[in-house]
C-alpha cells in the first residue's frame, strides 16, 4: 500500500517528506502525479468559483429570493458562465504544469549542479504535481451553497434552489475568506518540502527556485494573455468556438444586452489568472477593462 | 458469475481507477474471456449513463433518460473503447519494443477496459452548476490519466511514444463518442448527448 495512490495523496496532504523523494525516483508512476494534479486542479477551480459567487452574492445584497426575477435570471447566468469558467481553468492548471516544471528543472538543475546531482524533467513534474495535492479541498469552499440547493430542490429546481442557499452570506465569506488563502498557504509549504526533499535542495534554494519561476512566469503569461484577450476581444468568437451561446438576461434593455453578449468570452479571458503555487494573478480587472473597450468599440 | 470473481472484478476496477500498475500487469498477463472485458465497460460507462438518466428524469423525460443514460450510452461507450483499443494497438503494436510487437488485439482491448473505471466518476455531472462543466472534465482527464498508465503497461512503452499512442487512441474514441451520438440525436433519439458536451446537462 506504499506506493498506492490514497496512501500517496494523503501523505502528500500531511507535507511527508519521504513521500517526495519516493516519487522523485526514476520510475515512480508519473500518471499518478497527474491524476492529484487534476483533481487539485478541478478542486481549486471551484474554490474559484466560490469565491466568484461569494463576491456576487455579496454584491446582490441578498441570498434569499422568490420566484423568477431579472435578479435570478442573472443570477442563473453567473453560475452558468462559472460552469465554463471551471473547464478553462482546469485546462489551463493542467497546462501549466509543464511550464512550471520546466521552469523549476532549468532552475534547479542550475542550483544543484555544483553537487552534480541535476533532478530529471520528470522528477520535478512529479514533485510538482504531488505539491498541489491540497487543492483536493477546494470543493468544500462552494459545499455550503451546493448543501442549501439541495435542500430546497424538491419544491425549486436547480436555478431557485441554489440561488437561494440557508447558509448564511457571512458565513460562506468566513469560510472562503479562511479557506482560500489556507490552501495557497499549504501548497506553497507543499512546495517548497517538495523541492527541498524531492529534488535534494536546500530550505533557501527551494523558496529562491519558486521565486525564480513564479517571476519569469508572471512576465510570460501577462503577455500571453495580454495578446490572446486582445485578438480574443477583437475576434469575439471564444464562446462560439466552444459552440456556446452568449445568454441575454431576462428584462434588459438593448444597452445592457449588448453588455451580456459580450459578458461570456470576458471570463476566459480572466480565467487564466493563475492562482496557481504561489497564487498569480494576472490583472482580471485590466483583462475586463480591455474586454470591454473592445468590445464598446466594435 | 460467482462472488469471488465480482468481488476481484471490483477490486481490479478500483486499482485500475487508482492508477496503480499491478492491475493493469495481471490483466495483460491472465488472458481471461471476453465477456469479462466487455462487462467492465459497461459498468464504467453507467457512471454517465446514470448521470443522464437522472437529469432526463429531473427534467420530466424519465423514458427518454433511460433509453440515452442505461441503453445507449454503454453500448456506445463499448464501441467507443473498441475503436480506440484498435487504434491503441495498431499503432503502439509498432511503436512497442521488440518482445511485445507482436501482442494480440484482445490483450490491448482488455488492458484499455479497466483504464475505462474511471467513467463511474461521470455519475458526479448530475450535481449543479458550477459543479458540472468541472465533474465532467475530471472524469475525462482521469481516464487520459488511466489510459496511459493502460498503454503504458500492456505495450511497454515510454515517454513519447505513450503520448503518441495516447492521442490517437484518445482521437479515435472521443470521435466515435460524440460521432455516434451526433447521429443518433440527428435520427430523433432525444437530446442523448448533453453529458458529453462542455456545460453537462
Amino acid at each position: 500500500m506504499g506506493s498506492g495512490f490514497i496512501n500517496r495523496l494523503l501523505r502528500a496532504l500531511r507535507l511527508d517528506p519521504t513521500l517526495y523523494r519516493e516519487v522523485a525516483a526514476p520510475g515512480a508512476s508519473t500518471e499518478q502525479a497527474a491524476l492529484v494534479l487534476i483533481l487539485a486542479a478541478v478542486g481549486f477551480s471551484f474554490a474559484q468559483s466560490a469565491r466568484s459567487l461569494v463576491s456576487w452574492l455579496s454584491a446582490s445584497g441578498s441570498v434569499w429570493w422568490s420566484g423568477i426575477t431579472t435578479t435570478e435570471a442573472n443570477a442563473w447566468i453567473a453560475m452558468d458562465l462559472e460552469n465554463y469558467r471551471v473547464v478553462v481553468r482546469v485546462l489551463a492548471l493542467v497546462a501549466a504544469w509543464p511550464v512550471w516544471a520546466a521552469g523549476l528543472w532549468l532552475v534547479s538543475k542550475r542550483m544543484s549542479a555544483s553537487r552534480g546531482q541535476a533532478p530529471g524533467f520528470g522528477q520535478v513534474a512529479r514533485v510538482l504535481a504531488f505539491a498541489q495535492a491540497p487543492g483536493v479541498f477546494g470543493p468544500a469552499l462552494l459545499l455550503p451553497t451546493t448543501v442549501g440547493a439541495a435542500l430546497v430542490l424538491s419544491q425549486t429546481g436547480w436555478l431557485q434552489a441554489y440561488m437561494a442557499p440557508p447558509a448564511n452570506l457571512a458565513f460562506l465569506d468566513f469560510l472562503v475568506g479562511v479557506g482560500w488563502p489556507l490552501l495557497l498557504v499549504w501548497v506553497f509549504l507543499g512546495s517548497l518540502v517538495a523541492h527541498r526533499e524531492g529534488l535534494g535542495l536546500s530550505g533557501g534554494q527551494a523558496l529562491g527556485a519558486l521565486i525564480i519561476v513564479g517571476a519569469g512566469l508572471a512576465v510570460l503569461l501577462g503577455l500571453v494573455v495580454t495578446v490572446g484577450s486582445v485578438v480574443a476581444a477583437a475576434v469575439g468568437a471564444v464562446p462560439e468556438a466552444f459552440g456556446l451561446e452568449p445568454r441575454v438576461p431576462v428584462g434588459l434593455d438593448h444597452g445592457d444586452a449588448i453588455a451580456a453578449q459580450v459578458a461570456p468570452f470576458i471570463p476566459y479571458l480572466t480565467a487564466f489568472q493563475f492562482d496557481f503555487n504561489l497564487g498569480l494573478h494576472f490583472g482580471p480587472s485590466l483583462m475586463s477593462s480591455l474586454g470591454q473597450a473592445l468590445a464598446t468599440i466594435r | 458469475m460467482d462472488a469471488r470473481l465480482c468481488c476481484r472484478l471490483g477490486e481490479r476496477m478500483r486499482d485500475a481507477a487508482l492508477l496503480a500498475h499491478s492491475p493493469y500487469r495481471n490483466v495483460a498477463g491472465d488472458g481471461r474471456n471476453i465477456l469479462e472485458t466487455v462487462l467492465v465497460v459497461l459498468v464504467a460507462a453507467l457512471g454517465f449513463g446514470v448521470a443522464t438518466f437522472l437529469g432526463r428524469a429531473f427534467t420530466g423525460s424519465p423514458a427518454t433518460g433511460l433509453l440515452a443514460g442505461i441503453v445507449l450510452e454503454p453500448l456506445v461507450t463499448l464501441a467507443a473503447w473498441l475503436g480506440g483499443s484498435f487504434a491503441a494497438w495498431l499503432v503502439g503494436a509498432r511503436l512497442a519494443p521488440a518482445d511485445a510487437k507482436s501482442i494480440r488485439f484482445w490483450t490491448v482491448a482488455r488492458v484499455l477496459a479497466f483504464a475505462q473505471t474511471p467513467n463511474l466518476a461521470g455519475v458526479l455531472v448530475i450535481l449543479p452548476p458550477p459543479y458540472t462543466s468541472g465533474v465532467w472534465l475530471m472524469a475525462r482527464l482521469w481516464l487520459l490519466a488511466a489510459t496511459s498508465t493502460a498503454i503504458r503497461e500492456s505495450l511497454g512503452l515510454s515517454g513519447g511514444r505513450v503520448l503518441v499512442t495516447l492521442a490517437v487512441s484518445a482521437a479515435v474514441y472521443v470521435a466515435l463518442l460524440v460521432g455516434i451520438f451526433s447521429a443518433l440525436a440527428s435520427l430523433g433519439v432525444g437530446r442523448v448527448t448533453s453529458v458529453h458536451g462542455i456545460g453537462g446537462l
